[in-house]
């Protein structure tokens, strides 16, 4: 137990950790050519594992240890040590204060990890909206119209009951979606004779004219994923009332069943917010005779009509609207300036960084202070 | 005094050096083309003078930043102004360099004389790298060339053949020549200055015919085709300009900035051309009909005429102009290559007085150093790292005012050597980094921030260069103690001090240069870390620091050791500040470059053999360390 406890808390396993995490970070980077930094990040740095996947099969070989797994015995390393292997004293203090910035610095990145949402706001000039959209998640909505002609009702099933292919109720649905093929990414074909069986069974929608083929995800920034899938619907009977494929992108799929109308379509997951954002006016200021950016800025308007809070708010680079534990950040825009993109970020974890960055930034001083002092001292007495 | 005479001599022939290259930039001729440079224009999103507008274009034409006059070398403004006012001169003059032999024959452009000397073609070979053309050679061709750049414009970057990017490069060297070409005048009369007086003569005439046939009233259809001839011209002579040249106060009482067709707006409008334009047309018509005393004179005017409306434009472009005169990163780099000859030459003879003699070269090479750094902030308005080149500049000026403190402390000789190297080849990266054209660029709006850009941006390019330093002092210990015999216990127990204490530093600002940097992310961008290509760099050299501290705490490695890591800690750093540029993707991807890469490999490759030289039993070097 012992020696167990020594093993973890040594300062071999310190560096060994951190030499792998160079090569680790060192490969993950050269591999965001081929994948994107999305895919890499997966693939190397918040995964367990690295695995080599033998070209032409479905064999994958783990070949490196993942960013979490170095990640965590760095961690236990740290901590292990703190009880073990430190020796407590006012000259120390710096190396403490920096190591446990380390583990404040290692855990924030773990928390932002695993529970950072991103997600997009569009709104158009003079335009409000109450939602944000997801860059990669997506989710089957089925839409009823019936309700009346203002709103429809929306049941919203997560990308992962897609992606398990389970069965879609919901008690206010008289019918029953089954996934009968799912595709994380794919393009679409126009149906001829090389239209494999499996996507034959669609009878309804444009999946009567067109299929779907499976592409590989890719994790590039400029590149969107395009999931689809073979949905069939069954009433309560478990009779067949058709197949349908649906696909980001495809929108107005309807159909009646029981005399209501519905429509079915996968689109990017909605996060939905209790208050309202309005654009009121988007600037986009250029260097006199240049392409180059001066300035993105939008001016929004902010209701929550809970709170009674109405408030406008100017959103610009570097400056950031915080509301309600959300940050909306501008990102980008779209239709010759009228339409701002923001950015809308969750993080619970973004404030460790903060602490970590002072907590580092004290000890590091301290502790090369200490030696700079003892240099010079050594010097005068010298001479 | 004479303890100080090898200082005071060392500086005193330096600064003659810097001021006959100060001389140079003025060509001795009866044409004031110094002050004809001072002119302020508005160019790439700022306000400079016609000087830089000059060095600049020729840059991107030539790859140098003069040309060769009857057989002198010349300054860029004289090519310039010849090039704006007498264009037809200027079109014979060969500043086209075209090094891709496959555009060569797709023009079907000449093979010239090589301009070298036979024994010099027996030593160097012919220099066929060297092809100058000039506009009148290339002018045939000027459609295949869009053609093929408009083809290679369509794919990415990174999928263009090297044949692909030097038309892509030669087609938008062409379209600023013909830009400036037509930036003070359109050329198509002789005399600017009569051309402006019979139009303001025949404003009135004109506007009249052209307002009575848009109200179909009877015209006079004589002056209604003349103003329909002008309009056409000024519309072609708008396009094809690219210089902002006129300052224009608008209604709000704010400068604008326009080009010189605008004056027709004025005639039309006022009833005259304002007086900046008035001061224009002399200046080109003096150049035009040969009169040097008449050019002086109306660029005096010009002057007067632009202070007249913002009495800040001379002399802010005056102080660029005097940036460019002093060259002090170009003169950095001589004098740390003098200091460098010093160093070594004191190893053989002469220790005490080349050494001080060396030592205050490079103090002198800082100041000038950090005099260019100043002007360059006060210029631009922005914190000394604005981009690639800017960072190169910063990095070695950190490394040698760090190597500076070490040569006082330690005094010697390694402070001063490694001084000069890293002075020297930073500086050598900036030049050839710099060659994509103006480096004084105006920022996109997410870097925007000065706050960040002097804190994040500043600690972190330190903290390179503290790395840079460490692996440089572990690279000549190496070197001196395998191959000398100058190397004994109690040197190599400071350059081991001297190594951790840089790495104490270089983890100090690196780490918290980082750290603001994710602090930063969060602010702009809503993450603190997006393992984008340029982060993960960053990271890679504060643990390979903390690696280095870790072993040498954990008595892993000695002085040897410390040596080694530290040396591929330059493997890191290079990767870090360049290679992650080339991989061209990410947000931080601000100075994308590729042409590098055998460079870089080059400069790892060099570092690994070092390593493995060092590896080597102590028993076969020449210096007895332990």
């Amino acid at each position: 137990m012992k020696s167990f406890v020594r093993f973890f808390a040594s300062l071999e396993l310190a560096i060994a950790c951190m030499v792998l995490g160079l090569i680790l970070i060192f490969i993950g980077t050269l591999d965001q050519v081929n994948m994107g930094i999305q895919g890499a990040i997966d693939r190397y740095f918040y995964s367990f594992l690295v695995f080599w996947n033998v070209p032409n099969s479905e064999i994958a070989i783990p070949y490196f240890p993942g960013g979490y797994t170095l990640g965590f015995v760095l961690l236990t390393n740290l901590i292990t040590a703190l009880f073990v292997r430190f020796r407590y004293s006012w000259k120390k203090s710096g190396v403490l204060l920096v190591h446990f910035g380390v583990i404040t610095l290692l855990i924030g990145e773990l928390i932002s990890s695993m529970m950072q949402v991103d997600s997009a706001m569009i709104i158009n000039e003079g335009e409000s909206s109450n939602f944000s959209e997801g860059r990669d998640i997506v989710e089957l909505a089925v839409m009823d119209h019936s309700h009346s002609t203002q709103t429809d009702r929306v049941y919203a099933f997560p990308q992962q009951m897609l992606e398990s292919q389970q069965d879609l109720r919901h008690d206010d649905l008289p019918f029953t979606i089954s996934v009968t093929q799912y595709m994380p990414n794919s393009v679409i074909q126009r149906r001829d004779g090389n239209t494999p069986a499996e996507a034959l069974i669609v009878n309804e929608g444009f999946g009567t004219e067109v299929y779907t083929v499976s592409v590989p995800k890719t994790g590039k920034m400029d590149d969107i994923n395009y999931p689809s899938a073979v949905l069939s619907i069954f009433d309560s009977s478990g009779e067949l009332a058709g197949v349908w494929l649906a696909r980001l992108g495809l929108l107005n799929q309807k159909f009646s069943f029981q005399d209501k109308e519905y429509s079915l379509e996968i689109r990017r997951k909605r996060y939905y917010y209790p208050f309202d954002i309005k654009l009121l006016d988007f600037s986009h200021d250029r260097y006199l005779g240049t392409n180059i950016p001066m300035n993105f800025s939008s001016e929004i308007e902010l209701t929550h009509p809970e709170r009674g809070e109405n408030r406008e708010f100017l959103i610009y680079m570097n400056h950031p609207l915080r509301y309600n534990g959300l940050t909306f950040f501008q990102s980008g825009f779209a239709n010759e300036d009228t339409t701002t993109i923001l950015q809308v970020v969750s993080n619970p974890g973004r404030h460790l960084p903060y602490i970590s960055c002072m907590l580092i930034f004290a000890g590091l001083t301290f502790q090369f202070g200490q030696g700079l002092l003892t240099f010079a001292q050594r010097r005068t007495k010298k001479s | 005094m004479k303890k100080y005479a090898p200082s005071i001599i060392a500086i005193a022939v330096f600064l003659l050096y810097f001021a006959s290259n100060y001389r140079k930039q003025s060509p001795n001729t009866e044409i004031d083309y110094a002050a004809f440079g001072n002119t302020p224009v508005h160019l790439n999103g700022r306000i400079q003078p016609m000087d830089s507008v000059a060095r600049n274009a020729l840059l991107g034409m030539r790859y140098k930043r003069t040309f060769i006059d009857e057989g002198k070398k010349t300054p860029a403004i004289v090519w310039m102004t010849e090039l704006m006012m007498s264009p037809s001169d200027a079109h014979d003059r060969p500043i086209f360099r075209i090094q891709d032999e496959d555009i060569r024959s797709l023009l079907k452009l000449p093979k010239k004389p090589s301009p070298r000397s036979k024994w010099m073609i027996a030593l160097l070979g012919p220099g066929s790298s060297h092809f100058y053309y000039s506009f009148r050679e290339i002018g045939p061709s000027l459609k295949t060339i869009s053609e093929q750049a408009q083809k290679a414009q369509e794919l990415e970057d990174a999928q263009r053949s090297r044949f692909q990017k030097a038309v892509i490069d030669l087609a938008r060297a062409l379209s600023n020549y013909v830009g400036i070409s037509q930036s003070l005048h359109h050329g198509s009369v002789d005399s600017f200055t009569n051309e402006l007086a019979e139009l303001e003569g025949f404003a009135p005439a004109g506007i009249e015919a052209v307002n009575n046939r848009q109200m179909g009233l009877e015209y006079d259809e004589e002056a209604f085709n003349q103003m329909m001839a002008i309009g056409y011209l000024y519309q072609g002579f708008e396009q094809s300009s690219n210089l902002l040249t006129l300052p224009v106060i608008d209604d709000a009482g704010e400068i604008e900035w326009q080009k010189t067709s605008y004056l027709l707006r004025q005639v039309l409008g006022e009833g005259q051309a304002s007086e900046v334009v008035k001061s224009y047309a002399a200046v080109v018509d003096a150049f035009r009909t040969d009169n040097p005393e008449a050019f002086n004179d109306a660029v005096k005017a010009l002057h007067a005429d632009l202070d007249a409306v913002d009495d800040t434009l001379v002399s802010k472009a005056g102080v660029e102009l005097l940036f460019n005169f002093l060259e002090p990163f170009y003169v950095a780099a001589a004098g740390y290559v003098l200091a460098f000859l010093c160093v070594i030459i004191s190893w053989i003879r002469w220790p005490n007085v080349l050494n001080q003699a060396a030592f205050a070269i490079i103090c002198t090479c800082a100041v000038i150093h950090t005099a260019g750094i100043i002007f360059r902030i006060y210029i631009i308005g922005y914190a000394p790292v604005i981009n690639l080149y800017s960072s190169a500049v910063f990095v070695g000026w950190g490394s040698v005012l760090l190597a500076i403190l070490l040569e006082y402390l330690y005094k010697n000789s390694i402070g001063n050597v490694t001084a000069t190297i890293i002075g020297f080849s930073t500086l050598l990266v900036a030049h050839h980094l710099s060659a994509g054209g103006d480096t004084l660029e105006m920022l996109r709006a997410v870097l925007d921030n000065n706050f960040w850009l002097a804190t994040h941006v500043i600690i972190i390019t330190l903290g390179y260069s503290a790395t840079f330093l460490a692996g440089s002092i572990g690279f000549i210990f190496i070197l001196m103690s395998v191959f000398t015999d100058r190397i004994e216990k109690k040197s190599a127990r400071s350059m081991n001090n001297m190594v951790y204490g840089i790495i104490c530093f270089a983890m100090l600002f690196s780490f918290v240069g980082t750290i603001l940097g994710g602090i930063w992310a969060d602010q702009s961008w809503g993450r603190f870390w997006g393992w984008d290509p340029k982060e993960n760099g960053a990271i890679l050299i504060v643990i390979w620091n903390a690696i280095i501290l870790h072993c040498r705490w954990g008595g892993f490695v000695k002085v040897r050791g410390t040596m080694n890591l530290a040396i591929f800690g330059n493997v890191v750093f290079s990767w870090s500040w360049f290679g992650t540029n080339m991989l061209g993707i990410g947000l931080h991807a601000y100075g994308f470059m590729d042409a590098a890469f055998p460079y870089l490999l080059a400069f790892c490759a060099v570092n690994v053999l070092v390593i493995l030289i060092g590896l080597l039993p102590p028993r076969m070097w020449k210096s007895q360390i332990a």
